[in-house]
């Protein structure tokens, strides 16, 4: 069955009749906030942490528990909504494996002997090392590891401390590329959430993004509510993805050839003068040099690369050109794909540029500016001088990455890299290569876990640091830039279980160990909240009390006669053809390179999302592990036949390089994958002891990735070249 | 109306029973039934006391197992010793006669030890007030206990009047009547089942009938055949084998329309049933009715008639499980990346109630033997 | 992002609910309409009502299923969410031996936990499989004392604490109550509220002005099952 989209119910029709004052909408459904009332009830609004996304919640406690928790209609990344993980909270607050006290490792990296341990002791170990280290490599050999909200109080603490190593896995092995490219480009970055203006679209082109199953609350609203207004949707995608099964075409594209498509639609959009014309030659550069650059992918070669019809990529250019500029070719946000992902990425956004999509209703909208400032009166960080950059081979790595940190931490070059302070990520299953992290660790003098659970990367700590989950604590604020400022607190639902302690409170007290008091004043959280916001004339009550407060920015989201945008790049202009990249020896205009194919009885390896799971962060969540409690491996149902396999059979994969699996998948046969490709959800393969949910579940893709290419430019790893073969087990 | 001595076993010899069951003369298979009742009785407190979730396997996909199955079992078995004591007094009335009252116990017998089951099996057990207090007409299942508690009743005076040698045809008639409904009715009650469409559809009530007639007749015939073993009347055993053939006919004739039935199907359900086609021809006709038959045919003593007798009772056993819980075994709506199939074993607290069942008939039917309640019909009132 | 759409429905959805509402409860008539054209398998309604309503290991009210048709690469996809049908010609309460679940006169197919025996018979009689058995597990086991589990799922506006395997719902049939002790407070089921597809739609099909009644005045709509005439009250779109 083909679903057609185009009779997509027109909801906003029917429902606009007999309803105004629309945007003061989301204060009728504020019944909460009266309806504490209620006795022994509370209802504290808060954010989500389950992903990055930050969604607003509203968690409601009785008897001194969270029994449940809902969107708040205030906030603009949820807009009332949660996703299927942010529904779940309950399975991450209440887990029985969570972290309960702080723990000292007498045993070894990898092998751990735990000794339960007082936060005094804890830290106070900490604090001794972090002044040996300091003392005998400089500030500078300290490295922090962060994602999460919380990971802010970890960067001040790094900082303070006089080091600027801090990375995170969600750039080189996430957005980094994206980011690079975009920046290369038109000199800013598509933000996080992005800045699609999917609802508005009159066509989508998504390449990968598997929306719904990338649950990222208010994008996938977007994107329903663009198709509901009409929006064309074209999918590129080698699986059938929820998102493809909605589109007006799916481009099951061959792995790996992407850019291959990218510049034969940007050679149509040129050669058949589909471009906005005006709009290119007032804000870019380069077309000229671009237009040659692109004149040997023609369709009929695309069509070879790619495996999509040359008919359909015409086509396809073309309805581009019609609906231009009110479309958006997504630029993903998952972009270490193939190592030459900045290239894919300027490609997108050169093609974005063509069609005048940046800065216009339905393309890419220019965000709010402004944002709240930092707590007030803090002195100066202090800085080191003459350090060598760690990641100086990758010149536009806008973030250090995390892979130059492990470098230098088993190398000592260019300088040593001593201590590892990890918050909120998982490197064991984040980082490809893992015997390289852990040959790494094993040159340090501290590494520092602070996690809520003891996931795989817990056994190579030497000191543990429970935190309490994101419904325990005060936090940073998170500050999100759509057309309007959105505001978001975090403040605790319920005491911290155990003896689990924010990040606010563990940094503050190593501070005081390290003699930092005066980078960290605030008596507790709240109050550290409640400066910053009076810094930022933010109402921190109010705040208190909504959860989320919105401001509006004034300007239009939208390029208007009077406001023209600015590109904060070399040139002032929208960058075709890049000086920056041909000064460093990179191609200015992205070149296709063939990227090697599977070997004969091999898969390539792809992976995404469990609408279900957030990494392995989640799969130890009972609720959401009882919905799926492992991943499958998803094999052409004729090519598994071929192979003799089953639904449901059990196997384990070895790549091409010759690593083997350490667990088991089942087979699930479907008509939703190409016959050269496997697929399988992130995130599981859990084997950390202490995991009761998640452990020996799956196989991870991470599991299976080692040497990865690594993207020249900014450094980002290729994590979709490795080649595997499913070997039947029991 | 006299209890003991009519029906129960006079007291004194009740109570030397259990003086010599306590002094460790009680034989081997009544040590074995007390201890199956023991270790029944630690199942279902188990059940009662730690709740299902921790004892049971049975589940949303899974609503009915082991315990179900087991009731139904019992409930045919008891239903089936009816249907023999009706033609057994019909057809071979002097022959059959002296074994009457404990074809008559053991319909008792087991009903109770179904209904011990089923009530094992409730989320609230202590509820079944409801039944009076709120019936529902349109409800099998409250008909089925409208009928249950009726053959109870019936089997009782029947066994009254048995006892006292007060035979009444109407009587003999309602007997065979009301069981008839009771099993119909029940039949109905899986009948109805959406799941359950390809199984025997509108052929379970007759199907029902016609198995519980089958097992329970096999029980009789295996106690006869005990009998006859250790005093040798073989005449005895004759009407039992002939009508044990009768009824393996007859559900042999049924399980063909079955399959017949479902091979014509189509739909979901049916890819269960050609799954497990080739188990069903070889294991559910030809091992459990195909064989019994000949062995009736070629052997007819004790010893043949106990086997034959013996694979009845087990293979009925496991088709009664597995109709209970094979229709559920496609599920009708996965959740999120399910298998296709739902597997169902049994807990070790099912298992025990199985045990508690068996472990209650063949005490309460050797107590009754062994204090002479089949032997000394008293005469009047 | 555009709020303003979104609250628009949600809006329109509430003042429904309030017109609903004013009537008496004869006069309503609950129904749900799921559009399986912006349904995009994001399984937020599955675990939302999971949220909601407290429900034990195993048990869902709303489960999503997927569809795969076709060979590849003309596959096709679809997400059907499952909530109960509350059939006006329901299988399960037909069953039921002690009138322990019937259907209300508002269409709702309630369930009395304090009446229910726990038979099951219903479970195995929807046609749907849209009933639960609650056996009385926990999510954190022996650790369930501490946390929410045991507390009060509200459910048909009552309380309901799961303390024991004595206390209801434990042992009983369990089921989708199209939130009625959210509905009757005047707020939207919760899968209508957090579905991040906004596929879901709920509303009184008694009256003409409700979006659910217009909705399936177009000619696009299916039931589940249809040929088994249990007349569901959840509408599907295509
Ligand atoms: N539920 C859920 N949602 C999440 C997350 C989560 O963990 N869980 N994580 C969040 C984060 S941090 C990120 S970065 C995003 C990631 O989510 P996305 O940015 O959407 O990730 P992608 O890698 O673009 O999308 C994965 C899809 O790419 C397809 N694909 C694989 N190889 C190729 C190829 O060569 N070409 C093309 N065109 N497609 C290909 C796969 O088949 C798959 O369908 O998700 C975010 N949202
Ligand atoms: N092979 C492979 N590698 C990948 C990806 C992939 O798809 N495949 N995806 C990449 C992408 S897109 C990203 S963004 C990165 C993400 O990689 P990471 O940044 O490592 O993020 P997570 O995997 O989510 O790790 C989350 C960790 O935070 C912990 N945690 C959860 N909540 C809290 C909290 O409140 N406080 C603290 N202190 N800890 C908490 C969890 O227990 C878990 O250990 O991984 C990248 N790496
Ligand atoms: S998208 Fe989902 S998991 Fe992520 S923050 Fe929002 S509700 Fe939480
Ligand atoms: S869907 Fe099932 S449970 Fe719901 S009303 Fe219909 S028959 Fe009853
Ligand atoms: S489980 Fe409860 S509601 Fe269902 S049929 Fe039995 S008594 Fe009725
Ligand atoms: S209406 Fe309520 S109970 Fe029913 S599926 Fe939706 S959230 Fe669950
Ligand atoms: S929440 Fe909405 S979009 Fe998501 S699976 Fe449920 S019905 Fe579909
Ligand atoms: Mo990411």
């Amino acid at each position: 069955m083909k679903f057609s989209r185009r009779t997509f119910l027109k909801t906003v029709g029917v429902a606009s009749a007999g309803v105004t004052a629309a945007a003061t909408m989301p204060e009728r459904f504020l019944s909460w906030a009266e309806e504490s009332a209620e006795a022994g009830v509370k209802l504290v609004p808060t954010f989500c942490e389950l992903c990055f996304w930050n969604c607003g919640l509203i968690a409601r406690v009785e008897n001194g528990k969270v029994v449940k928790v809902e969107g708040n209609p205030l906030s603009l990344r949820g807009r009332g909504r949660l996703c299927g993980r942010g529904n779940a909270a309950l399975g991450a607050l209440y887990d029985p494996d969570r972290l309960k006290y702080p723990l000292i490792n007498t045993g070894t990296r990898g092998a751990p002997v735990w000794k339960r341990a007082s936060w005094d002791e804890a830290l106070g170990v900490i604090a001794g090392r972090m002044e040996k280290i300091r003392k005998e490599h400089g500030p500078e050999a300290l490295a922090l590891f962060s994602h999460g909200t919380g990971g802010a109080f970890w960067k001040h603490l790094l900082k303070a401390y006089g080091s600027s190593n801090y990375t995170a896995p969600s750039f080189a092995q996430c957005r980094g590329p994206r980011d690079t490219g975009f920046l290369l480009t038109f000199g800013a970055d598509v933000g996080s959430p992005e800045y699609y203006d999917f609802d508005n679209s009159r066509h989508i082109v998504l390449l990968g993004s598997h929306l719904g199953e990338n649950a990222h609350n208010s994008q996938v609203q977007d994107v329903v509510q663009g198709l509901a207004r009409g929006a064309r949707l074209t999918v590129v995608d080698p699986r059938l993805s929820n998102i493809a099964s909605k589109a007006d075409d799916w481009l099951p594209i061959k792995p790996a050839t992407d850019l291959a498509l990218l510049l034969a639609w940007i050679r149509i959009v040129i050669v058949e003068e589909l471009y906005d014309r005006e709009y290119v030659g007032k804000y870019a550069t380069g077309l000229e040099e671009l237009g040659a650059a692109v004149a040997e992918y023609t369709p009929e070669w695309a069509e070879k690369e790619t495996d999509i019809p040359a008919e359909t990529i015409v086509r396809i250019a073309r309805d581009l050109g019609k609906s231009a500029p009110h479309v958006c070719i997504g630029a993903g946000r998952y972009a270490v794909w193939y190592g030459d992902d900045t290239q894919r990425s300027r490609a997108i956004a050169i093609l974005n540029a063509l069609l005048g999509s940046w800065g216009r209703e339905g393309g890419y909208y220019l965000p709010v500016s402004g944002g709240v400032p930092e707590y007030p009166g803090l002195p100066e960080y202090p800085h080191s001088e003459g350090v060598p950059r760690l990641d100086e081979a990758y010149p536009f790595a806008s973030l250090q990455t995390t892979t130059s940190i492990r470098q230098a931490s088993i190398t000592g070059k260019p300088h040593p890299v001593k201590g590892w302070f990890v918050y909120g990520c998982n490197l064991m299953k984040t980082m490809p290569d893992r015997e390289e992290t852990i040959r790494a660790l094993a040159n340090l003098d501290l590494v520092v876990a602070i996690d809520v659970l003891p996931v795989d990367m817990i056994a190579h700590a030497d000191v543990v640091l429970p935190e309490c989950t994101y419904l325990e604590r005060y936090d940073n604020l998170s500050v999100g830039k759509f057309k309007e400022l959105e505001i978001s607190l975090r403040q605790p639902a319920v005491e911290p279980l155990w003896e689990s302690r924010p990040s606010w409170w563990m940094t503050r007290e190593l501070g005081s160990r390290l003699g930092l008091q005066a980078y960290f004043p605030w008596k507790d959280g709240e109050e550290y909240l409640a400066r910053r916001c009076e810094a930022g004339g933010v109402e921190f009550a109010e705040l208190k009390k909504k959860g989320v407060i919105v401001r509006s920015g004034g300007a239009s989201p939208y390029i208007v006669p009077g406001s023209e945008p600015t590109f904060d790049t070399p040139s002032g202009k929208i960058e075709l053809f890049s000086k920056q990249l041909q000064e460093k020896g990179f191609d200015p205009v992205p070149k296709y390179t063939r990227h090697p194919q599977p070997p004969q009885g091999y898969f390539r390896l792809l992976f995404g999302r469990s609408p279900l799971h957030t990494f392995s962060r989640t799969t130890n969540n009972f609720l959401l592990a009882d919905l799926q409690k492992e991943n499958s491996l998803w094999i052409n149902s004729r090519k598994g036949r071929e192979l003799g396999l089953k639904d449901g059979d059990t196997v384990q994969l070895e790549t091409s390089a010759g690593v083997t699996s350490p667990g088991t998948i089942r087979v699930k046969l479907t008509e939703r994958l190409r016959e050269d490709a496997v697929y399988l959800y992130h995130g599981f393969g859990v084997h950390a002891a202490g995991m009761t949910r998640a452990g020996n579940r799956g196989v991870g893709d991470d599991e299976l990735i080692a040497k990865p290419t690594v993207d020249p430019i900014m450094g980002g790893t290729a994590m979709r070249t490795t080649f595997v073969k499913p070997v039947r087990r029991g | 109306m006299t209890l003991f001595g009519l029906l129960l076993p006079e007291k004194e010899r009740l109570a030397t029973t259990f003086r010599e069951i306590v002094a460790g003369r009680g034989g081997v298979a009544l040590y074995a039934a007390i201890a199956g009742m023991l270790l029944g009785g630690a199942g279902i407190a188990a059940i009662v006391f730690l709740g299902h979730g921790r004892t049971t396997n049975t589940s949303t996909l899974v609503p009915w197992g082991m315990q179900i199955a087991t009731y139904v079992y019992f409930a045919l078995v008891s239903g089936g010793c009816i249907f023999t004591n009706f033609l057994g007094t019909q057809f071979f009335r002097r022959t059959y006669e002296p074994l009457a009252s404990r074809v008559i116990f053991l319909g008792l017998v087991n009903a109770l030890a179904g209904f011990l089951s089923l009530a094992s099996e409730l989320g609230h057990v202590e509820r079944l007030f409801w039944f009076i207090l709120s019936p529902n007409p349109t409800s099998p299942m409250f008909w089925m206990s409208v009928w249950y508690t009726a053959d109870i009743a019936i089997l009782l005076v029947e066994y009254y009047n048995v006892r006292r040698h007060h035979h009444s045809k109407g009587l003999l008639y309602a007997s065979f009547i009301i069981p008839l409904i009771t099993y119909c009715s029940l039949g109905s009650l899986f009948g109805a089942v959406s799941s359950l469409p390809y199984y025997y559809s509108a052929l379970l009530p007759v199907y029902f009938i016609f198995a519980g007639f089958l097992a329970g007749n096999a029980l009789c015939a295996a106690v006869v055949a005990l009998r006859a073993a250790k005093d040798g009347c073989r005449e005895l055993l004759r009407p039992f084998i002939r009508m044990q053939k009768i009824a393996l006919a007859s559900v042999f004739v049924l399980a063909f329309c079955r399959t017949i039935i479902g091979l014509a199907g189509s739909g979901s359900g049916y890819e269960i049933f050609r799954e497990t086609m080739v188990t069903d021809l070889v294991f559910g006709m030809v091992v459990s009715l195909v064989v019994p038959f000949l062995i009736l045919t070629y052997r007819k003593s004790p010893g043949g008639v106990l086997l034959a007798t013996a694979i009845v009772l087990v293979t009925q056993f496991i088709a009664r499980l597995d109709l209970v819980v094979r229709g559920f075994r496609v599920p009708l709506f996965r959740v999120y990346d399910m298998p296709e199939r739902i597997g169902y074993t049994p807990s070790v607290a099912e298992l025990l109630v199985l045990l508690a069942s068996a472990g209650t008939v063949l005490f309460l039917y050797l107590v009754a033997e062994r204090s002479g309640l089949f032997e000394a019909p008293a005469k009047g009132e | 992002m555009d709020m303003t759409a979104h609250m628009d429905i949600m809006a329109v959805m509430k003042a429904d609910l309030e017109r609903a509402l004013a009537k008496p409860l004869d006069q309503r008539r609950w129904a749900m309409v799921i559009d399986l054209r912006r349904c995009i398998g994001c399984h937020a309604c599955t675990t939302g009502c999971m949220s909601e309503n407290l429900t034990p290991p195993h048990m869902q009210y709303r489960p999503v299923r997927e569809e795969e048709t076709g060979r590849f690469p003309a596959t096709g996809l679809r997400f059907l969410p499952r909530p109960c049908m509350q059939c006006d010609n329901p299988g399960c309460t037909r069953v039921c031996p002690v009138k322990a679940t019937w259907k209300r006169e508002d269409g709702l197919v309630t369930i009395d936990y304090r009446k229910c025996i726990g038979c099951r018979y219903c479970l195995v009689a929807c046609p749907y499989g849209a009933r639960s058995t609650d056996t009385g597990e926990y999510y954190t086991g022996e650790f369930h004392a501490r946390t929410y589990e045991v507390e009060n799922s509200g459910e048909y506006g009552k309380t309901f604490r799961r303390r024991s395997h004595w206390h209801s719902p434990v042992g009983n049939a369990r089921k989708c109550h199209f939130c009625i002790h959210r509905v009757e407070k005047g707020e939207l089921t919760r899968c209508t509220t957090t579905c991040l597809g906004g596929a879901t739609f709920f509303g009184d099909l008694n009256d003409p002005k409700a979006l659910v009644t217009k909705l399936i005045a177009k000619g696009n709509v299916f039931t589940y099952k249809e040929e088994l005439g249990t007349r569901p009250m959840v509408f599907y779109l295509l």
